[in-house]
């Protein structure tokens, strides 16, 4: 678990973002140097349509806090229509985790598009709110100690 | 340049035509010029007065309305102009005389000496430490520090080759000694050399304006009284405070700054008539950039009308105010005086209701104006080119690239003052009529680009090299980058890892293909900023280098990291950690991956035949492209039906017939007039679309390399101010027309109209308020324009245009300072207290012979100079209609797959260096689809637009991407989900083998079938399971 | 759960009994009438295909070595139709065996086994004209660990059957038997208001998240992992499970409950609008773990959010329910 310097436990959060809307627009929220909490750590994806709802549930047992998948807003889809097709998918897997028992918030989804900035940063903000909330994540985390911080797999 | 010259210029290329363009000037303008062309099969050769290329914006720290860090967005343009194969950059060089005609030119270019070998100097600086001389004058920090007499302008300087200022150099020879390159060269001398260009290509770009002449202001006198310039690298990180913003007389931190504009700008005294454009913009940055680097500052901007004209720029303005806190003070500065025990300066003012007021600053900042160089008036006689009378060079609003020398281009500042992205703009609209003169001659004079052959890395594990980018103190100065290099060495796989000023620059490409060698890397991790910009330049560089391009992973460690988390350093600097553990991780798993060569169709679809899609139909066809040009009216020419006249006085009718006669006359460009496109399926290269008539049906499949977007806007319909009420209310296209068919006979009452001498013109109906917070930009010049025709007509006309701030950017002030010398009265109400026009009681008058008598109308207004209100009986009112984007946008931008910005216009790849394209290689965009514009404005767009879609036009084959789906027939089971999951029909079922097979021409790399298929038999290469899963494992 | 409509008192004699019949009531007497009828039918038809050579083989039930069980019986002639049985034992999917038959095939299916061929008709792991299908109209069948699990003494339907909804095949050449037997209230078929299919499941959604998460917690920490469920799945026919990926490897090896559930989410995702709720991974599992809770779930949610039903949408020729979509999709849950 992450501490920050106050000893408090800090949330970490992977975001799946599109490479042509929300990662463009994360990119935009740096130019415009809109402050956002430092909890996610990106993953950049060509399309919404590409995240595996096992990739998600994968992040989970890792340990991850919170997880979220952002593409372009419906009709925007660079590629089409993948983001709608990942709406289906993520409609049922959000709603058969929860069921499970996962807290609603600890997987979330949202559209930012290249020009909304601003929204990235509220999204992010939100997310970050919402785990922290939840405190942090036991539920399906696969409980292992890390060797040597990095490159442990599971 | 005329009508008339343009027509011979069209047929005056004689029997040879030479392939190649000398382009003079190696600024933004110039590098996105010489870009193009040697991208389309031209022959470049770049002369540059200074040492190295990069120009203006190589001194900015960072650019409006994004904030993007300058160098870091030009520095892939500086790095790919520095190692292109067919751009020859001669720096330090003039050129002296010009020979020859259009299609085959003499050019002399003059190369002072530099005392050091370009060709040897290695750039590693020993010399510059070593030379005793350290108190020469840095002319890159404008002053603001010094320098030895050996020098290199910026570390990030193409070429990367020192140069030695003899004016200061004592000649010790501790430089010859110590260069273990042997580049100095003492008895180096001036050289001259000819050149023999097809066209040529003026992009000398601008000097900042002097305010030394200005006693006023006390420059030159009050040690804290500094340019803009001087400001912008105060801010700069590799500025003579490294970002810090400190104040010239003692290094303190100034709480209070104050930014004076119109420095040498619509000033008569001082000779510059015209608006420099940019600064009020310039100025706002410069205010929110110094509160970012010290939030203790309190800047507040001094201006005269807030020109904030451009795309997105009103908002940002909006935000300096609201988030940043600047505050603009709308005032001409009279005096400024010194507190000579603190160096503070004293403001003094006249305050909205003329009070005197004085105010003490801290520091003071001149925004000063942009002039012509001053070597353009030597350049303008040696070539023969006519300037006007500011120095500029002379152009028509219907050929704003073309010079009156005919195969002499000009874009950029050099032309008028104007901002980055419509200098790129120019640059590409002059590079692509320059390759049009010269279409016959492509790829006579260009050399093909060679790789090594790629490294065997079967059966080498991954050795992983990482380089973590300061980007100046973007990075640097929140996260600890020596942290995250030592972090980085730590783990898995990396072998070597090191920290680069900016990773970007050209030397530290060397670097890295050095250490590729060195330690025999297989991977290259770059930290730094935002792959969307830079990966494919890295992804060159480790290509060239012998790897393959794909085996390259980037942390985004500045746009999702520094820049957002600029108040945590600790936080940020452990997500940098994560973030480079996720891409080494990554990297660990990369695989060499092929990109497929894919044929190129050489046509066009141009969709919109107004002014924009038609001047770029006759430019990709006359550089020898077939276009498909759609129109949804009957008949082309778009807005330009309802335009007469420009504000320069050309004939806008005459244009439109002659566009018309040319394009009639142009066998390859097919109309199809009262016509939509209703699908467009493909991708660059490859596109097939359908083209209908606007009642259904089709009448057209066509096949297609590139698609360029020029479907203009709409005028919004003034809802308020008795529009379509009162017959007297109408807008200013409505009164253009009158004016041209002469309904209107200003001195008498027409008949017809009832108009009378008394014009009352409202400004801003329909923009800057509500949802559309822009600027429609043109509205003020359109007002100016016909008060000006009124004034003509009728020199008694009683005028008055009500604004808000008058917008008349660069040399159209020259207008605007005429109206009003003409008598026309300029009122400024206030944003929250619009004028209301209302009709009186009164005598009444006959109405149109129709018999309905109606009162006469009235204008009440806020005067703001007066702070009252006045009534002005009107005989006419006439509104400047907001340019609304078209309803149709988010249909076409869906078919297209391309994004609208937040009012609805089409959203460029990026603000400032890519203007006419979109992120969606192969589709472009040009005119008042982006945003409203002017014609000239409009007509340089449309060019650059062509000249893009020329660079792919003119290729055989494009590569595509690596990037692609993969069956793994062992584990499919064949059940064709993933055929019904691809929007791009790329994946069929082979029946007999039943298993999935794709074709890889057709895919686009979505990874929607990777993400469905059950089975784990479909692998997206780049972005596999494996790759993606290592990630999450590193968080 | 509900009773098995009266008949219990048959179940006395569970273990002894060779041909199985309901005959304590009136509906239990018309219903072996009709599976007797049925199981005639069905003798006729495969020995009709077989001879006329419209099947090289014809899949049916035949009866097993233990009384209370009956079998799988691949039938290649005429002569031996005569094994093939039909009755409320008859619980195993015949369809499964499907895909691994070279030639043509006749088979024997229930409602359920009919939506379980549609799919892997739709997801063409069968081809159509290679088969002939013999539909039964189903009156459900009996769940034997509830039965065990009560002495013996009173007999359930099988859970799936309790809230099937079609108890015919959506596709099929031939309806053995003819379309007679009445639709059982609480059984297959019985479409009437007073049935909520979905009511388990409705109401386990009604419980507190954090008991939820107890119940599957002690339900999923049962499991070996040895993938009975899978096995016994019509539609798990991947060449490779995810389960059994090395690289990467979705699923660990040690047995943490984590995985546990990773796999069984997993296994219910790719299920989603696939599942036609045959019950057949809970018969299979040894650990009795409720693992229709999942999937229910996953059909539920396919009909309130897409309004998609896996066996329907199949006949219909809709596409699969994760590659399609309409742009008025829910869109409530995201940022």
């Amino acid at each position: 678990m992450k501490m920050n310097q106050e000893g408090e436990w800090e949330p970490k959060i992977v975001a799946f973002l599109c490479n042509w809307c929300s990662y463009a627009g994360a990119d935009l929220a740096g130019t415009s140097r809109i402050q956002y909490p430092p909890n996610v750590r990106v993953i950049r994806v060509p399309c919404s349509g590409r995240v595996d709802p096992l990739l998600i549930l994968k992040c989970l047992q890792r340990g991850a806090d919170g997880v979220l998948v952002s593409g372009c807003h419906p009709g925007d889809c660079h590629y089409i229509a993948g983001n709608y097709l990942a709406r289906r998918k993520f409609a049922m897997l959000k709603r058969l985790i929860e069921y499970l028992g996962v807290e609603e918030g600890r997987v979330q989804f949202s559209w930012v598009s290249a020009a909304e900035g601003e929204k990235f940063a509220d999204v992010i903000k939100t997310v970050t709110r919402r785990v922290r909330e939840l405190g942090p994540a036991r539920k399906l985390v696969k409980v292992r100690e890390m060797q040597g911080g990095a490159g442990a797999s599971l | 340049m005329t009508l008339d010259n343009r027509d011979n210029m069209d047929n005056d290329v004689g029997a040879k035509s030479v392939g190649a363009v000398l382009v003079v000037g190696g600024g933004i303008g110039g590098m996105q010029a010489a870009l193009d062309l040697a991208n389309s099969g031209f022959k470049v050769y770049m002369v540059e007065a200074k040492p190295a290329i990069g120009g203006a914006m190589a001194q900015l720290d960072k650019t409006f309305p994004t904030n993007d860090c300058s160098m870091c967005i030009m520095s892939p343009k500086l790095v790919e102009c520095g190692r292109h194969l067919n751009i020859e950059v001669i720096p330090n060089s003039e050129v002296t005389g010009l020979d020859g005609s259009p299609g085959d030119f003499t050019v002399t270019v003059k190369t002072r000496a530099r005392y050091i070998d370009p060709h040897r100097c290695t750039g590693c600086g020993l010399c510059a430490e070593h030379c005793p001389v350290s108190a020469a004058r840095d002319a890159f920090n404008a002053g603001l520090s010094s320098r030895p007499s050996v020098y290199i302008d910026y570390p990030q300087a193409v070429p990367l080759a020192y140069t030695i200022d003899r004016e200061t150099c004592i000649g010790c020879g501790l430089c010859e000694n110590i260069c273990m390159a042997g580049a100095v060269r003492y008895d180096d001398a001036a050289s001259t050399r000819e050149l023999n260009v097809g066209a040529i290509i003026l992009a000398l770009g601008f000097e900042p304006y002097d305010p030394g002449q200005m006693a006023e202001y006390g420059y030159g006198r009050y040690p804290n009284v500094v340019t803009s310039v001087e400001f912008e690298r105060i801010l700069s990180a590799s500025g003579p405070f490294e970002g810090r913003v400190l104040r010239p007389s003692d290094g303190d931190i100034p709480r209070k700054i104050a930014f004076i504009q119109c420095v040498g700008s619509r000033d008569r005294s001082c000779g510059n008539e015209y608006c420099s454009s940019v600064c009020c913009m310039y100025a706002s940055k410069e205010a929110v950039i110094a509160k970012e680097h010290a939030p203790g500052v309190e800047p507040t901007i001094f201006y005269m009308d807030m020109r904030s004209y451009g795309k997105g720029f009103d908002s940002y303005i909006e935000r300096a105010k609201s988030e940043y806190g600047v505050r603009y003070i709308r005032t001409r500065v009279a005096d400024i005086s010194e507190v000579p025990e603190t160096n503070n300066l004293i403001v003094s003012y006249e305050d909205e209701v003329g009070r005197v007021v004085t105010e003490e600053f801290d520091l003071v900042v001149l925004s000063v104006g942009l002039e012509p160089p001053k070597s353009a008036a030597g350049l303008a006689r040696a070539l023969g080119i006519e300037l006007d009378e500011y120095g500029f060079a002379r152009t028509g609003t219907f050929d704003p690239v073309e010079t009156s020398r005919p195969g002499v281009f000009v874009c950029g500042a050099m032309q008028g003052p104007k901002d980055i992205p419509e200098t790129v703009t120019q640059a590409s609209g002059a590079a692509g009529a320059a390759a049009a003169l010269l279409a016959s001659a492509r790829g006579s004079l260009v050399r093909e680009k060679t790789y090594p052959p790629e490294k065997d890395l079967r059966g080498k594990g991954p050795r992983i090299g990482v380089f973590v980018c300061h980007c100046g103190i973007n990075i640097g100065g929140v996260v600890d980058v020596p942290a995250v290099v030592e972090y980085a060495r730590t783990l898995p796989h990396v072998v070597y890892a090191e920290r680069n000023l900016y990773t970007c620059s050209q030397d530290t490409q060397k670097r890295i293909q050095e250490k590729i060698q060195e330690h025999g890397l297989t991977r290259v991790v770059v930290a730094s900023c935002t792959p969307r910009t830079h990966e494919p330049l890295f992804q060159e560089t480790i290509r060239e280098a012998g790897l393959n391009h794909y085996l390259f992973a980037m942390a985004n460690i500045r746009d999702q990291c520094s820049w957002v988390h600029m108040h945590e350093p600790e936080l940020a600097t452990e997500k940098a950690k994560d973030l480079v553990r996720m891409a080494v991780a990554r990297a660990a798993l990369l695989e060499p991956l092929e990109r497929l060569p894919i044929p190129v169709k050489h046509s066009a679809l141009i969709i919109g035949g107004g002014l924009a899609g038609m001047t770029a139909a006759l430019d990709v066809a006359r550089q020898g492209f077939e276009v498909h040009l759609v129109e949804r009216e009957g008949e082309l020419g778009g807005h330009l039906n309802r335009i007469y006249f420009t504000l320069k006085g050309e004939d806008v009718q005459e244009r439109l017939r002659d566009l018309i006669r040319r394009i009639d006359g142009e066998p390859l460009i097919h109309v199809y007039p009262g016509c939509v496109v209703t699908e467009i399926a493909g991708y660059v290269g490859n596109f097939k679309s359908k083209i209908a008539p606007v009642g259904g049906g089709i009448e057209a499949e066509v096949e297609h390399g590139v698609v360029i977007v020029a479907t203009g806007a709409g005028e919004f319909k003034p809802d308020k101010y008795l529009y379509g009420e009162d017959p007297r209310v109408i807008t200013q296209s409505e009164l253009e027309e009158l004016l041209a068919t002469g309904k209107i006979q200003p001195g008498s009452r027409a008949a017809s109209t009832g108009t009378g001498r008394t014009f009352v013109m409202i400004q801003c109906v329909g923009s800057r308020e509500g949802e559309r917070n822009y600027c429609s930009r043109i509205c003020c010049s359109e007002a100016v324009k016909n008060a000006l025709r009124l004034k003509a007509a009728d020199p008694e006309a009683n005028i008055y245009v009500l604004y808000r701030d008058i917008r008349t950017y660069g040399e159209r002030e020259v207008y605007f300072q005429r109206a009003r010398a003409a008598g026309v009265v300029f009122i400024r109400y206030p944003e929250d207290e619009p004028p209301v026009v209302e009709p009186v009681a009164g005598p009444e008058v006959e109405q149109g012979g129709k018999g309905k008598p109606v009162g006469e109308l009235r204008v009440v207004v806020r005067d703001t100079l007066l702070g009252s209100k006045v009534a002005i009986p009107a005989d006419m009112v006439v509104l400047a209609a907001a340019i609304v984007p078209n309803d149709s946008n988010r249909e076409l931008a869906q078919m297209l797959k391309v994004p609208l910005d937040d009012n609805g216009f089409f959203l460029e790849a990026h603000m400032k260096l890519r203007p006419v394209d979109f992120a969606t290689e192969g589709v472009f965009l040009a005119g008042l689809a982006h945003a409203p514009k002017s014609i000239d404005e409009t007509v340089a767009q449309a060019h650059a637009a062509a000249a893009r879609a020329c660079t792919v036009l003119s290729l055989e084959e494009i590569r595509s991407d690596g990037i692609k789906s993969e069956v793994n027939k062992a584990r499919c089971s064949g059940c064709g989900m993933c055929v019904d999951v691809c929007q791009y029909k790329a994946i069929e079922l082979d029946f007999k083998e039943r298993v999935a097979k794709i074709n890889a021409a057709l895919c686009k790399g979505c990874g929607a079938c990777a993400a469905t298929c059950r089975c784990g038999a479909i692998t997206l290469k780049g972005f596999t399971d494996e790759e993606i899963l290592a990630e999450v494992n590193a968080i | 759960m509900s009773d098995l409509l009266g008949v219990s008192g048959i179940m006395s004699g569970i273990g002894g009994m060779n041909n199985w019949k309901r005959d304590s009531d009136v509906n239990g007497a018309a219903a072996n009438e009709a599976a007797d009828r049925v199981a005639q039918d069905i003798r006729r038809i495969a020995r009709k295909l077989l001879s006329d050579g419209e099947v090289d083989v014809f899949i049916g039930y035949g009866q097993g070595t233990l009384p209370s069980r009956v079998t799988p019986v691949f039938i290649t002639r005429p002569e031996d139709a005569d094994a093939l049985i039909w009755d409320a034992r008859c619980e195993n999917d015949l369809v499964v065996y499907l895909p691994g038959i070279e030639g043509k095939a006749g088979v024997v299916v229930k409602g359920c086994d009919g939506r379980a061929l549609a799919r892997l008709l739709a997801e063409k792991q069968v081809e159509r004209d290679r088969l002939k299908i013999v539909a039964v109209e189903c009156a459900g069948v009996i769940d034997r660990k509830s039965v065990k699990r009560d002495g013996g003494n009173r007999v359930h339907l099988h859970p799936s059957c309790q809230v099937c909804e079609e108890r015919t095949a959506p596709v099929y050449d031939f309806l053995a038997g003819g379309a007679t037997g009445p639709v059982v209230p609480g059984g297959p078929g019985d479409k009437s208001g007073s049935r909520d299919p979905f009511g388990e499941i409705r109401e386990f959604e009604a419980r507190a998240s954090e008991e939820r998460w107890n119940y599957f917690s002690q339900e999923f920490d049962r499991c070996i992992l040895c993938y009975a469920c899978r096995q016994a799945c019509p539609l798990c026919y991947c060449p490779e499970c995810f389960a059994d990926r090395a690289t990467p490897k979705w699923i660990g090896k040690d047995r943490a409950l984590s995985d546990k559930m990773v796999f069984h989410l997993g296994r219910a995702i790719h299920l989603a609008g696939r599942c036609i709720d045959c019950g057949a991974c809970v018969r299979a599992c040894p650990m009795g773990i409720d693992l229709r809770k999942l999937t229910r779930k996953m059909e539920k949610d396919a009909r309130e959010l897409f309004g998609y039903e896996a066996g329907k949408a199949a006949a219909a020729g809709a596409l699969p329910l994760f590659a399609s979509f309409t742009r008025e999709d829910p869109d409530d849950f995201i940022l």
